[in-house]
């Protein structure tokens, strides 16, 4: 019986180990992100324009309920996110 | 938006009561912004500049208003092209001298009208940090990296005040830093088939 305890707590201790890290605190988690983006064709000041806009809407867990935060960015804006996001990947990636 | 009408041309003959060009040109600049001819501290500058009353100086900065939004709105670029807005009996030298004025003042108001346009909250700045986890309550060792961000926004208003501003600070795991990666990736090439075409 001893020996059968043991080999058990060997097979599923890194599975333990994983589920138990997978279960570390996280503040406002992102947990969804949906986007859209589209050509401003007019507005009420300007009856030509034709610029393209950008929509994020993310989805944060707090506690235990999800909040929305929706926002527009500017392409150079969104330029900039991606080589941001691009560089946080690969400071990440060092310490895989 | 307003449209324009022989009245407002008529108003514009109270600019020859001018003091100078640049009396012209400042009248033009105030009377642009949403809500200038509203308001009060404005009507009575204009009042005292061109020795009109109240009720005149109101007209007059409706007038400039409703001119130079006519002129954004339809891109009007060409000085032949605000010429022809004028009646032809107009004062000459009034009528060059406020052509030359709105063609010069129209970039600037092109660009805050674009970036004063309805938006969902603009991003403003955005940072982002990698930490490592070392502890937890249900974990005394590990190393896992996560990443945080932190977004300002602006939420948009007729006047931005500080109140306006608002941020968020998200974590992402690894693996939403991929999937999130993904997702830009996408919009990416979305966004080279939509400059391609």
């Amino acid at each position: 019986l001893n020996i059968m305890s043991l080999m058990k707590k060997q097979v599923h201790y890194p599975m333990l180990a994983r589920l138990a890290v997978g279960q570390t605190l996280m503040v406002n988690q992102l947990v969804d992100m949906e986007w859209k983006f589209g050509v401003t064709v007019g507005t009420s000041e300007l009856q030509k324009v034709g610029n393209i806009f950008l929509q994020l809407k993310l989805v944060i867990r707090k506690g235990n309920s999800t909040e929305n935060v929706y926002m527009e960015l500017t392409l150079p804006q969104f330029y900039n996110f991606l080589h941001e996001m691009e560089r946080a990947k690969a400071s990440i990636d060092c310490f895989s | 938006m307003a449209v324009l009408t022989e009245e407002h041309f008529s108003a514009f003959q109270m600019l020859l009561k001018a003091p100078s060009k640049d009396a012209v040109r400042q009248l033009c600049k105030d009377s642009f912004p949403s809500g200038a001819p509203e308001s009060r501290q404005l009507i009575e500058r204009a009042a005292a500049t061109l020795s009109v009353s109240a009720g005149e100086a109101q007209r007059l900065l409706l007038a400039l208003h409703t001119l130079s939004h006519h002129i954004l709105f339809h891109s009007l670029v060409a000085p032949e092209q605000i010429l022809a807005l004028f009646p032809e009996a107009f004062h000459p030298s009034l009528k060059n001298l406020l052509t030359k004025i709105l063609l010069e003042q129209s970039p600037t108001w092109r660009s805050e009208a674009l970036a004063n346009q309805i938006s969902l909250p603009r991003l403003l700045e955005m940072d982002w940090r990698v930490d490592m986890k070392t502890a937890s309550d249900s974990v005394s060792r590990m190393a896992v990296p996560t990443c945080l961000v932190h977004m300002k926004v602006q939420h948009s208003q007729a006047t931005p005040t500080l109140d306006s501003l608002s941020s968020v600070t998200v974590e992402l795991s690894r693996e939403t830093l991929d999937t999130m990666l993904d997702g830009l990736g996408r919009i990416r090439d979305q966004l080279s088939v939509v400059a391609g075409k």
